[in-house]
């Protein structure tokens, strides 16, 4: 049994690690459930839940990282809505998101395709259309854009392979480009990506390169 | 243009540099030549640069902070008490279980202050509905912070954490069970949640600060009521019961998903410990 000093430092080092990353959380938390007071319950939990298994958190890694898995854990066991299966149909696993549902004299405005890069979109407009996403999505969007995780943390994070967070990220983009009218053409890959379900894989990409290189 | 369909399947992993060196050269390649799959860089990039100036300016409120102290200093006293709990059932000495020669005071005892009488308050228009935010906590089944059916436990984990002395409640003459209590929130106020199963069903009990009371009349559906001769209100939503009182400066909101006259039957029989 860990002695009355042991458990003293061990709260301490939570609360210093912790500490640093309670806007990360917090903001996560809000991009999720949409609710302020949902975010605050929501961050509660997780904090809770990442203090009780703190053991397991290894230390060099990137606790930020891990604090977000277990926000996003809880989430989705606790606090999403309970309409999983119409959301995926609204945007589909292996279906490219929305493309093409602006005209052209709509984006004709827009496209200006070597000024877009520069162009501060209005951060409003571009969380307006995250937070249509669905949790799926939305959740992969945030992870990878708002905190900067890379495929094998986010992939950890919601606990699916890395070529559907790939898959997800980029259906989440589409989406956010066409809403905003940022993006003007065809969808390059309509049939393709229901062949294999929709889901990318970078192995796959990298063979067929190494083929065609090598 | 040649090379498009595979260029617009791993543009997004190029932007974020997640190719290996010789995929990354491939799509580089291709989009320096094809203006349609640069606007689709572009996009991403844009999108990505957004979303990443979004995390300035946002900051975490400050009541978030304190809360989660609490929490954590209320998760190390648990586990003490778990401890020598522990300890003590091992040298064969027991707590005396909750239930057994606990008296209460009934509800019957003066209930006055804001729930009487008042108007609709004004700057409520951004919460939503009381009644609406209780149903839902209740309907959540969020987890426990404290498990304890001990009465006595449960008031001293909130002991200091609110405003509001939180005294656990008896249900008298039916088949009732503390679960468990968490620190919550009914509108912006910070509250106990208190579980209970009475008669095989659950049942919530809200404690919070009765100055959000108000509240619940602009924007809610109340029926007013007496319990055990005192004034209360019964609302429905969201498929839950929700009744709505006020004893010695403390508001109480009991949320079941039984019919009001049930939920008004467990009401009258609720005694504060």
């Amino acid at each position: 049994m860990a002695s009355p000093t042991d458990d003293r430092n061990r709260r301490k080092r939570f609360e210093a690690e912790l500490l640093p990353h309670l806007d990360a959380l917090h903001r996560t938390a809000l991009r999720l459930t949409r609710s302020p007071s949902d975010a605050d319950d929501l961050v509660q939990d997780a904090v809770l839940k990442a203090y009780r298994f703190f053991d397991h958190y290894e230390d060099g890694t990137n606790f930020r990282a891990w604090l977000l898995k277990v926000l996003t854990n809880v989430f989705f066991s606790k606090y999403r809505r309970q309409t999983l299966d119409s959301q995926m149909r609204a945007l589909g696993e292996g279906d490219p998101v929305a493309d093409g549902w602006m005209g052209v004299a709509t984006m004709a405005p827009n496209r200006e395709p070597e000024r877009l890069a520069e162009k501060a979109l209005l951060e409003g407009s571009v969380l307006k259309a995250l937070d249509e996403l669905p949790e799926e999505f939305r959740a992969v969007l945030v992870l990878a854009d708002v905190e900067g995780l890379t495929y094998r943390e986010i992939a950890d994070a919601v606990g699916c392979p890395i070529g559907t967070v790939m898959s997800r990220l980029h259906r989440a983009r589409r989406a956010v480009a066409t809403r905003l009218g940022l993006t003007s053409h065809e969808p390059a890959h309509k049939e393709k990506d229901n062949s294999d379900g929709g889901v990318l894989s970078l192995d796959a990409f990298r063979n067929r390169k190494k083929e065609a290189i090598g | 243009m040649e090379g498009c369909d595979e260029t617009r399947r791993y543009v997004d992993a190029w932007v974020d540099g997640e190719l290996d060196p010789g995929a990354a050269l491939f799509v580089e390649t291709h989009v320096a030549r094809c203006a349609s799959c640069r606007e689709e860089a572009d996009a991403i990039r844009a999108i990505k640069g957004a979303l990443a100036a979004s995390r300035e300016g946002h900051a975490s409120p400050g009541s978030l902070r304190s809360r989660l102290l609490a929490a954590l200093d209320a998760e190390d006293q648990e586990k003490v008490a778990a401890e020598q709990s522990a300890r003590r059932r091992k040298h064969g000495s027991g707590f005396v279980l909750a239930g057994a020669a606990l008296t209460g005071l009934a509800l019957a005892t003066g209930w006055r202050g804001s729930i009487n009488g008042t108007g609709p308050v004004a700057g409520a228009a951004m919460m939503p509905p009381l009644l609406d935010d209780i149903a839902q906590r209740h309907a959540r089944n969020l987890p426990v912070e404290v498990t304890s059916s001990e009465p006595t436990q449960v008031a001293n984990f909130f002991t200091g954490r609110l405003d509001i002395p939180v005294r656990p409640v008896r249900f008298r003459g039916v088949s009732a069970r503390l679960v468990g209590a968490r620190i919550s929130n009914v509108s912006d106020s910070m509250a106990a949640a208190l579980y209970y199963e009475v008669g095989g069903r659950r049942v919530t009990v809200f404690m919070f600060d009765p100055s959000v009371l108000p509240r619940a009349f602009d924007t809610d559906a109340l029926q007013p009521v007496r319990v055990n001769n005192q004034p209360a209100y019964v609302g429905y939503a969201r498929g839950y019961t929700v009744v709505l009182s006020e004893q010695a400066g403390v508001a109480y909101a009991v949320a079941s998903d039984m019919p009001p006259a049930y939920t008004l039957e467990i009401m009258s029989r609720a005694e504060i410990q």
